[in-house]
C-alpha cells in the first residue's frame, strides 16, 4: 500500500544510522500538506503550529509500529486529525462552554486573524463551515479543499465510505443554504 | 490524490461565485514559515527523545512506597512474630497447675477443663468431692450393695 519513495524512507528510518535523516525527509515531504489540514480544523496559526509539531512527535514515536497496510500520508493524516480533535476538545474543557461556542470562538478568530486573507467570500465560507458539526466539517475539508478520495478519507477517519458520502452531501446542502442568505 | 469522483458528487454551487473563488485558500502563514519548519520540528522531536531517555531519579516515587512497605512489614512482625522470651509451652504450664489453680487463676470454668481435656472426668469428680479416701471407698461399697439389691430385684 505504501508508495515506493515512502517505502524507502521507512526502510531508512528503521536503520538506526539513517533514522533521523529519514524522518527529517519525511517531515519535509508532508509538513505543508499536514499543516493546511490541521489549520482548517483548528483555524488559528499558532494552534496549528503546535498541533503539527505534536503530530510529528507522535509519528516519530510510533513509526516503527506502522504496518504499511495503509498509505503513509493517510496514517499521518489520521494522527494529525486526532491531535486536532483532541486539541479542540481540550479547548472546550478549558473554557467550560458548549462546543458550539468553541465554533463561535473560532469564527471570531477568523475575523480577527491577521493571517487570514481579506477575502470576504472565503471568510463567509469558513464561517459557514464552522456552523457544521466538527466531523462533518472535517469530511468537507478533505473532500472539497484537499480533493481526497472517499477511500482515503475513510482510512483517515475510520468511517465507512457510505457514511462519508452522506456526511459530505449534508455538508454541501447546509453550506449552500447558509451562503445563499449571505450573497 | 486528485478527486476522480467529482462527477458523482453534489458540487458546492453558489450563484455568482466561481468555484475557484470558493476553493481559494483562505488562510495565510507568517512569511517564511515553511522555510525553517523542518528543522524546528526535528528539534522538537530530538528534545522529546532526550527527555524520554534521560531517566530522572524521582525519589518520591521510590521512597514513599518503600516506607509504606517497611511500615507494613514492621506491623506484621509485631503482630505475628512469636515471642521467645519466657517461652513456656502452654501444655507444660497447664500440667504444672493443680485443678484448683486452673479454676482459680486461669479462670476456667470446671466444665471447660473437661471440655478442653485439661483433666479427665474422673479427676474432676475426685477433685470436686470433699470426701476423704476412706469415705469414698465406703461410698463405693455401698454402691455395690445397692447394685446387688437392684440385681436381685430384677431377677425376682
Amino acid at each position: 500500500m505504501t508508495d515506493g519513495s515512502d517505502k524507502k524512507l521507512l526502510d531508512q528510518f528503521r536503520d538506526p544510522r539513517s533514522r533521523n535523516l529519514a524522518f527529517s525527509q519525511l517531515v519535509n515531504k508532508y509538513q505543508e500538506r499536514l499543516y493546511w489540514h490541521i489549520r482548517r480544523i483548528v483555524i488559528d496559526h499558532d494552534d496549528a503550529d503546535d498541533v503539527l509539531q505534536n503530530t510529528f512527535i507522535k509519528a516519530f514515536k510510533n513509526l516503527d509500529s506502522f504496518r504499511e497496510d495503509s498509505q503513509l500520508y493517510t496514517w499521518l493524516y489520521r494522527i494529525g486529525t486526532n491531535e486536532s480533535l483532541t486539541f479542540l476538545k481540550k479547548k472546550k474543557r478549558n473554557i467550560f462552554v458548549p462546543f458550539d461556542d468553541v465554533s463561535h470562538g473560532l469564527s471570531s478568530k477568523l475575523e480577527a486573524d491577521p493571517e487570514l486573507s481579506g477575502d470576504a467570500i472565503q471568510l463567509k465560507l469558513q464561517q459557514a463551515l464552522l456552523t457544521l458539526p466538527t466531523k462533518q466539517r472535517l469530511v468537507f475539508n478533505m473532500k472539497y479543499f484537499e480533493e481526497m478520495k472517499y477511500e482515503e478519507i475513510s482510512e483517515v477517519t475510520g468511517t465507512s465510505v457510505g457514511a462519508l458520502k452522506a456526511s459530505y452531501h449534508h455538508a454541501v446542502k447546509k453550506i449552500e443554504a447558509h451562503l445563499k442568505n449571505q450573497f | 490524490m486528485k478527486n476522480a469522483e467529482n462527477h458523482n458528487e453534489p458540487n458546492l454551487e453558489i450563484e455568482g461565485l466561481p468555484e475557484s473563488d470558493l476553493k481559494r485558500n483562505a488562510f495565510k502563514t507568517p512569511e517564511g514559515y515553511f522555510d525553517n519548519l523542518t528543522p524546528r520540528i526535528m528539534e522538537s522531536v530530538r528534545y522529546t527523545e532526550k527527555t524520554k531517555t534521560a531517566v530522572v531519579f524521582d525519589w518520591k516515587r521510590i521512597l514513599i512506597p518503600t516506607l509504606g512497605m517497611a511500615t507494613a512489614m514492621l506491623a506484621a512482625w509485631f503482630f505475628f512474630y512469636p515471642t521467645n522470651s519466657n517461652s513456656l509451652d502452654f501444655d507444660t504450664v497447664l500440667a504444672s497447675l493443680t485443678i484448683e489453680e486452673l479454676t482459680e487463676f486461669a479462670d476456667f470454668e470446671t466444665d471447660e477443663l473437661v471440655i478442653y481435656e485439661l483433666v479427665d472426668y474422673n479427676q474432676m469428680a475426685l477433685a470436686q468431692t470433699e470426701l476423704s479416701e476412706e469415705e469414698i471407698i465406703e461410698y463405693l461399697s455401698e454402691d455395690d450393695i445397692e447394685l446387688n439389691i437392684i440385681i436381685d430385684e430384677i431377677e425376682i
